[in-house]
């Protein structure tokens, strides 16, 4: 059953160029890297690993997040989702096949990444296998939340830009958690530290995956840098809470 | 208004807004934006913030803009227009995101340091000075740069002389700094006048380092050996030196 829910949505991924798109930008983003080391004037080779993967990590979130959002509000419009839920299939299930779908979908797109990024910039193999691994993790949480928004949020733009905030915020979560955490006493906004404070708990650790500086220098786990198995634990954590909350979302809703 | 009219408002109006447009892009086409020189400095929490979470890629986008700061728009602007301190804190702030990387080195002592006024070299040097000490296993190279940028081009060889003493301070890690950097001091003590001191400097180097190669011990005592020459030329002796 579950499979047979997973066919549609690839089938749509392929209706909408999605795979042929994105390998496409993330070759041409890779090419414009390898264009700009060649203007640097030393440490080409880096400027080539860092840049292409920075890029390239943009390119697949974007665009995976705004296949995900669309397709699920376009399944909504549609009556899709209804029809389907008027069969002996239950809400959860439903959500856990759309997860399923996305989450092949992310595991595809960072073997292309990993590939393209491999291709422009040589860079170590245990940095770039350690990239790769965590860069699958952030498109399976970026394409929960994808999920979590695009169902519970009433337009396919709306859900975008929320989900693009998220990001943003969860790259930079580590950012203001220190600016929070300076120990300033003079610090006037004592109260906004300490909302900064709550806000992180329910917002993921993103800085910490995908760090371009290991493809440039390799993994040495130093300050700042977390050890796999976390970003796995967490990835895998924080999918699973993204998806009980649409599960529960879901089966709240009246049709 | 007849159907004629009608017919032909729009096109009308496609072609006036299309004319429009041809005429704006004429008139400012030699409008481009100008370059108000060295934007000044973020704090190291806003830089962080820009950065997006991928500190790496930041950095070389940043150090790239550095690169060809004030040469965008098909114009250049000579070195000796830019507030090189501000350039310095840039390099110094960008730096911290990628601490064992060369390439904002590179920029202060073979890019900003070809400046046209040698009095703008001074926060370059110092910051050349500052990576050399604070990685000296990888970095001390920079800090010779510097030391070279003070006596050549700055013609200042107490600053030299300064920056060989820093540079001779150095700790020895893994890998190990090269003796000559030991002997700059001796090289820089003698170009400033103290022969004597130079002397001290290189017979406790040659005294401490027994397991040199043989041809570095004899570069280091020929140096001691012409600088016996130059003295006993002048017709003075060391003492009186």
């Amino acid at each position: 059953m579950l499979f047979l829910l997973i066919r549609p949505v690839l089938l749509a991924a392929l209706r909408d160029r999605l795979l042929l798109a994105l390998p496409l930008f993330m070759a041409a983003a890779a090419a414009m890297a390898s264009f700009i080391s060649y203007a640097s004037l030393t440490e080409q080779q880096e400027m080539r690993a860092a840049v292409a993967g920075g890029s390239v990590r943009l390119i697949v979130v974007a665009g995976l997040v705004l296949f995900v959002v669309f397709h699920v509000r376009r399944s909504f419009d549609s009556r899709e989702v209804e029809m389907l839920l008027s069969r002996p299939i239950s809400r959860s299930t439903y959500v856990l096949a759309c997860m399923a779908a996305f989450g092949a979908l992310a595991l595809l797109m960072a073997l292309v990444a990993v590939a393209v990024v491999a291709m422009v910039a040589a860079p170590s193999p245990l940095g770039l296998a350690l990239w790769g691994v965590s860069l699958v993790m952030e498109l399976w949480v970026m394409a929960a939340a994808a999920l979590f928004f695009s169902l519970s949020l009433p337009t396919a733009t709306v859900s975008a830009l929320v989900c693009g905030g998220f990001y943003v915020l969860a790259r930079m979560i580590g950012v203001v958690l220190g600016a929070a955490h300076m120990g300033d006493p003079m610090r006037i906004l004592h109260l906004a530290d300490r909302i900064m404070d709550y806000v992180a708990v329910v917002v993921p650790r993103l800085d910490l995956f995908g760090q371009s500086s290991w493809l440039v220098y390799g993994y040495h786990g130093g300050a700042g840098e977390a050890p796999l198995w976390l970003l796995v634990v967490h990835g895998v954590g924080y999918v699973t809470l993204l998806v009980a909350a649409a599960v529960v979302d879901l089966r709240r809703r009246e049709f | 208004m007849s159907a004629q009219l009608r017919e032909w408002r729009w096109p009308s109006l496609l072609v006036a807004a299309f004319i429009l447009q041809v005429a704006i892009a004429w008139n400012t086409r030699f409008t481009q934006p100008d370059w108000a020189g060295v934007p000044p400095v973020p704090s190291m929490a806003s830089a962080r913030i820009m950065s997006g979470g991928d500190g790496e890629t930041f950095f070389r986008m940043q150090g790239f803009g550095m690169q060809n700061l004030g040469d965008e728009g098909g114009r250049m602007h000579p070195l000796y227009t830019y507030d090189m301190a501000r350039v310095a804190r840039w390099l110094r702030l960008i730096d911290q995101f990628s601490p064992a990387s060369d390439y904002m080195p590179f920029l202060a002592g073979y890019l900003y340091s070809y400046v046209q006024k040698v009095e703008l070299l001074r926060p370059l040097i110092d910051y050349l000075a500052d990576v050399s000490d604070r990685r000296p296993a990888t970095g001390w190279r920079w800090g010779v740069v510097g030391s070279y940028l003070a006596k050549h081009r700055l013609n200042d060889v107490n600053l030299a002389l300064d920056l060989s003493y820093r540079l001779a301070a150095l700790p020895n890690q893994d890998p190990l700094v090269p003796v000559w950097l030991r002997q700059m001091p001796a090289y820089a003590l003698a170009d400033v006048g103290k022969k004597e001191a130079a002397r001290d400097v290189m017979a406790a180097i040659i005294e401490s380092s027994k397991d040199m190669q043989p041809m570095e011990t004899w570069g280091m005592k020929e140096f001691l050996r012409r600088l016996d020459e130059k003295t006993e030329d002048t017709g003075r002796t060391p003492e009186e030196k």
